[in-house]
């Protein structure tokens, strides 16, 4: 069985490699996702603050604010599942995620950061990350999203 | 050529969230949460609303995992909301996850001949029927 893992995920590592350099593919598998964000031209399709504040102000009844949150956590975990390189392997369920994301777009200065990241830097904290590693992670991952034009500065 | 890197492709990550699935029982975002958008008692303006968040988080999470599903010069998944609807409300399609409907929308959208994504779905219901 691991041995039918280990072959799989060599076989869709090369074949990954080999598609990237055909033209159906207009993007490559294995650019880091900063880079090829970069090369894009179209306005960036992704969640942040604005949007999870949005959430907040929907006319819904707290319990319905919750599903829908986690399930959009639930949505951009699954896409870097299949894409192959999950976001997280989280331990608990995603909804206690939520007050840790709260709690970050809470802070002005993570307004621009985008879901995806909000959601990692969460289960860094959670893993026992120290504040330090952290802020680390955050000040490189800005600078990457600026250089890309993904964030203003 | 490119049909069968494309189906080598597909069974590989579909045998890898295959045994990502079946260890954790896990299930996707698919069809049967799309419409329960729709059966909300809240506004139609709020609805979609939600559905758009919903393919940004697709989207978001494709992109910077690193394959955006979406082609560089599609500007905006607005479009995308009707295209969702239209593939979910055929029952057959309800299994399918978010991110392959999405996907198979793309496809559509950039022309890919509809044979090819006729096997690319069908390779999906299989896997998902098994």
């Amino acid at each position: 069985m691991i041995l039918v893992l280990i072959l799989g995920i060599i076989l869709f590592t090369f074949m990954a490699r080999v598609i990237s350099n055909t033209t159906y593919k207009k993007t490559s598998y294995q650019k880091p996702a900063e880079q090829q964000a970069a090369n894009q031209t179209a306005a960036p399709l992704f969640l942040d603050s604005v949007d999870w504040n949005t959430i907040n102000g929907l006319q819904v009844t707290p319990v319905e604010k919750t599903i829908f949150k986690t399930q959009l956590l639930k949505l951009s975990l699954e896409a870097s599942i299949i894409n192959g390189r999950p976001l997280i392997t989280p331990t608990v369920p995603l909804y206690e995620y939520l007050n840790d994301i709260d709690a970050f777009y809470s802070q002005a200065r993570n307004a621009k950061i985008p879901l995806y990241f909000a959601i990692k830097i969460a289960d860094m904290k959670r893993s026992g990350a120290s504040q330090a590693v952290i802020e680390g992670y955050r000040t490189v991952l800005v600078a990457k999203l600026e250089k890309a034009g993904l964030i203003k500065k | 050529m490119q049909k069968t890197i494309l189906l080598i492709i597909l069974s590989c990550f579909l045998v890898l969230t295959g045994i990502y699935t079946a260890s954790a029982a896990y299930k996707f975002f698919n069809g049967e949460d799309w419409i329960k958008i729709d059966e909300k008692t809240c506004p139609a303006d709020l609805k979609i609303q939600m559905k758009l968040l919903s393919l940004k988080a697709v989207e978001g999470g494709s992109m910077f995992s690193g394959t955006p599903i979406l082609a560089q010069n599609e500007q905006s998944v607005n479009a995308y909301i009707a295209a969702m609807d239209n593939f979910y409300s055929n029952e057959a399609n309800r299994l399918i996850p978010l991110y392959f409907a999405l996907k198979i929308a793309s496809m559509e959208k950039q022309g890919i001949p509809a044979a090819q994504v006729r096997v690319y779905k069908a390779a999906i219901q299989k896997k998902l029927a098994n």
